[in-house]
């Protein structure tokens, strides 16, 4: 440019925001999330700094979409925490201050710094073995600490490559391969032809839902659609959960539920906005195409049974719960045995640890003598420790051991912090 | 503040959970916004006003977009939406870059 005639620009040093990519695709996820009707917008500004803002980033590497993909948070259970690959589905490094990475991530720093003449074979895989634990423990390490310290508040956030094994609603309600109109698909089905308890509440678009059975024709090309409208009604859920923190434990749990069963047929999914009367749900999810996309399951519920309405006054959930029980969820829903969940948590937790600690003690305690090179060792003395904590790997390495584990666990409910 | 720091565990963590344990509290999200206000501030302050503007952006976003009943409408306002937070991130990222870049040649 200065060939050009062109003088440099003349420029102050921009810092980088710590977080910035986080909360800016935080703040969009709100944003294109009301744009997909996935919730309305909130009308308190304060509800939507918490979700952009909570614990500032509390979550820099799960996506806090408060659930609402997820029927239930079992699934979870059933992998190692953290060794299941939950965290490489979450990119954007957060900061220059990820203590998780100095687990791997000092010595790998350090052998990669080497010449060509000093890398060794064996000290180069041993690098990238490093680089990978760094990588590992600090997605995941970060996830488990969100997720936990989310419990602790009353916050339950999905967890993204664990949404992908939840229960797919279409395939579910066509598993039986049968037409979709045809009584005893869905939930009926599933429920050994017990009767579903339902409240009034649900019948009040009486239109609504007598199109849908009149509808049963286009309900199968409406179908794509139960998708849509089963992630609309976990809105309902979401904004209860995240209205309220302590209170919100149980109704969360229920509307988790709801949620399922909303995705397993469809049924409670549209009157939402009955449900949760107030709640702004938009108008425009009760239209008539909506409700056709719940056809074929309405219509299950209306043959079969001859009445949707039970009088009882059961709570709306505790029949929804009920419905949900003997649904049972379909096949990836059901529970393993309490023996093996816990043989298997407690496997990744040991297996977390070992891998952990090893990496710990590795980087902090010094290295086999046979893979150090006189250049190598020299910034890295486990004869001197640095008296400045941030500089002791050894004890900042412990304390992040603890750490992890304390809110692994949290995360697992196994503190019993989780309200 | 990073998790893994004794501030945080011993003493910021106990007091946002004893605050936000309080029975019959009606504030409760707005305290914990306060708390997570404080928490980035921490290392940060003058950055805790950019996510706060971009918080109130987006908020007045969200409710455009919701406001529309329009496809096409909707369309628009979600593409101002990303078109805005893009460019906040693509400025601090890569400013730096692009000056130097443009120095250099």
């Amino acid at each position: 440019m200065s060939l050009l005639g062109v003088a440099p620009l003349h420029f102050d040093r921009v810092r980088l925001p710590i977080g910035i990519s986080f909360f800016t695709f935080h703040a969009l996820s709100y944003v294109i999330d009301v744009y997909r009707r996935k919730w309305t917008a909130a009308r308190n500004p304060c509800d939507v700094a918490l979700y952009i803002l909570f614990l500032s980033a509390v979550d820099r590497r799960a996506d806090p979409a408060l659930e609402r993909h997820r029927a239930t948070t079992r699934q979870t259970h059933y992998y190692p925490r953290g060794l299941c690959g939950r965290g490489p589905a979450v990119f954007g490094r957060v900061g220059e201050e990820n203590d998780c990475r100095q687990c791997g991530g000092g010595p790998a720093d350090q052998i990669f710094a080497l010449s060509g003449a000093e890398l060794t074979p064996v000290l180069a895989w041993f690098g990238t073995l490093c680089y990978t634990g760094a990588d590992l423990f600090d997605f995941s390490g970060y996830s488990d600490m969100a997720v936990g310290l989310g419990k602790m508040f009353g916050f339950q956030f999905l967890e993204t490559s664990t949404s992908r094994i939840s229960p797919n609603p279409l395939r579910s309600s066509g598993a039986a391969g049968t037409s979709p109109c045809r009584a005893g698909s869905g939930i009926i089905s599933t429920s050994a032809g017990r009767q579903p308890v339902f409240r009034e509440a649900e019948l009040r678009e009486p239109r609504c839902w007598s199109s849908s059975c009149a509808a049963c024709g286009t309900a199968r090309a409406g179908l794509s659609d139960l998708g849509a409208v089963s992630r609309e009604s976990s809105w309902c859920s979401s904004r209860t959960r995240f209205g309220s923190a302590a209170p919100g434990a149980a109704v969360a749990s229920a509307a988790a539920r709801l949620h399922f069963v909303a995705g397993d047929g469809g049924v409670g999914a549209v009157p939402g906005r009955e449900f949760f009367p107030g709640s702004g749900f938009p108008a425009e999810h009760g239209r008539l195409e909506h409700c056709a996309a719940l056809g074929p399951t309405i219509r299950t519920l209306c043959e079969p049974t001859g009445a949707l309405v039970n009088r009882s006054g059961t709570g709306f959930f505790d029949a929804v719960l009920a419905v949900g029980e003997r649904s049972g969820g379909g096949e990836s829903d059901r529970p393993l045995p309490a023996w093996l969940q816990i043989a298997v948590q407690a496997s990744g937790l040991v297996l977390e640890t070992v891998v952990l600690v090893t990496l710990l003690l590795v980087s902090a305690a010094g290295w086999p003598e046979a893979l150090t090179t006189p250049s190598f060792t020299s910034g890295f003395s486990a004869n001197e420790p640095p008296l400045n904590p941030r500089e002791n790997p050894r004890g900042q390495a412990w304390l992040v051991t603890v750490v992890f584990l304390v809110f692994d666990m949290a995360a697992d409910g196994g503190l019993g912090l989780s309200p | 503040m990073v998790f893994s720091s004794p501030i945080f565990l011993f003493v910021f963590l106990p007091l946002v959970l004893a605050f936000t344990a309080l029975p019959g509290l009606k504030l409760r999200n707005f305290l914990l916004l306060l708390f997570s206000l404080l928490f980035y501030a921490w290392g940060e302050v003058v950055f805790v006003f950019l996510m706060l503007g971009s918080t109130v952006v987006n908020y007045y976003l969200g409710l455009w977009v919701d406001r529309e009943t329009e496809p096409a409408r909707r369309r628009w306002a979600v593409g101002v939406a990303v078109a805005l937070n893009i460019g906040t991130l693509a400025f601090f990222k890569y400013a730096n870059f692009a000056v130097d870049n443009f120095n250099a040649v």
